[in-house]
């Protein structure tokens, strides 16, 4: 049975307006009803205050609250009513060391950009089906860092072969594509060549 | 439910909170939670927002194309235009695959890798910036989706080769 995500509350946490429509579409398009949309790290926190949310989405670099800060409020202020909050974020910065700092700062998933809709579901699933306990120290509190499968890590890499590349071949294309194309590898290599 | 202990770097508490996300949205019974019907749902829903992409598309890129032309006209505020390329290219790049337009994640990625390695702009990254924005307007005019086949892989090596020699 497939699930039934109408009762669920979500926060979109994004300052590019294209991203927020984005996943707002998809998630209305799976069935969930109440998302709640903030444009930086101070606006979602202000939102997450006010609401009880069951999943939050946050861009990684916001002005002038990142999706870090975000991250570390909802999880260590005495202001949030919900620290265990599940928080996945999204960034077009997928380097590695980008990752484990917002594993550092107690993020639920990562997920790298460009992502397919299958991706998307895919880290809502997990989120979902595997959450992680929490682990609290004199330093850090989140869900454990130790999972050895560590579903955080969302490299360049791996990202590459997960994405289902569509692999084009030359007479797929129109005479003008190809013309396009050719065009400006010239151009590209003339810039090159000066 | 929470039980504590001892690593190496002092006491932690490990805390089971209960699954309330999975209270929520049910059983999905060992099936995939999201079934085919409602992924091609989202996948259209998706499609449809492909036009909003390629207006705003059109509209960065001529803004990047600008700000390139800045960058040559006033070298004191280049290094704070080129942050600012970076930025719009980071984010379009982000969304070219989502919308089948890999060519152009691919173009904006090489980009970004230019004004990562180069750290302060120079009297040639004007140049090499409007390379990359033809390179997206083309794709984008003759709407090549995918990876734009051999010739397609072919201009992104030529993006790649220039960032090479430019940096």
């Amino acid at each position: 049975m497939a699930y039934r995500l109408e009762h669920l509350r979500i926060l979109i946490v994004d300052d590019n307006p294209h991203i927020r429509q984005l996943l707002r579409t998809v998630l209305h398009a799976v069935g969930v009803k109440s998302i709640d949309i903030a444009e930086d790290g101070v606006l979602g926190f202000e939102a997450f205050c006010r609401l009880e949310y069951d999943l939050v989405f946050t861009d990684f670099q916001m002005e002038p609250l990142s999706g870090i800060d975000l991250t570390d409020l909802i999880r260590t202020s005495k202001k949030s009513p919900n620290p265990y909050t599940p928080i996945i974020m999204i960034s077009a910065y997928s380097d590695e060391s980008r990752v484990q700092k917002a594993r550092d700062h107690g993020v639920t998933e990562f997920l790298a950009k460009p992502f397919t809709v299958e991706r998307l579901l895919e880290r809502l699933q997990k989120v979902i089906e595997n959450p992680r306990p929490f682990v609290k120290t004199d330093t850090y509190f989140g869900p454990d860092r130790r999972r050895k499968d560590d579903p955080l890590y969302d490299g360049p890499e791996r990202r590459k072969t997960e994405l289902q590349k569509v692999d084009v071949s030359v007479r797929d294309l129109s005479a003008q594509q190809r013309e396009a194309l050719r065009a400006s590898r010239e151009s590209v290599d003339k810039v090159a060549s000066d | 439910m929470a039980e504590e202990g001892r690593g190496n770097s002092g006491t932690y508490q490990l805390i089971t909170p209960p699954n309330l996300l999975k209270v929520k949205v049910g059983n999905s019974d060992g099936e995939p939670g999201f079934d085919l019907r409602t992924i091609a749902l989202a996948a259209g829903a998706v499609d449809n927002l492909a036009n909003d992409f390629e207006e705003r598309l059109k509209l960065e890129t001529a803004l990047i194309t600008k700000l390139s032309k800045d960058m040559d006209a006033s070298p004191e505020r280049a290094e704070r235009l080129a942050r600012k390329v970076e930025r719009i290219a980071r984010d379009i790049g982000g969304l070219g695959t989502t919308y089948g337009y890999e060519l152009i994640t691919e173009a904006c990625e090489s980009l970004c890798r230019y004004f990562e390695e180069i750290g302060k702009p120079n009297r040639s990254s004007g140049e090499v910036v409007r390379a990359h924005t033809d390179a997206i307007r083309a794709v984008m005019k003759s709407k090549v989706r995918g990876d734009g086949g051999a010739l397609g892989k072919e201009l992104v090596t030529s993006l790649h080769s220039l960032v090479d020699r430019m940096i």
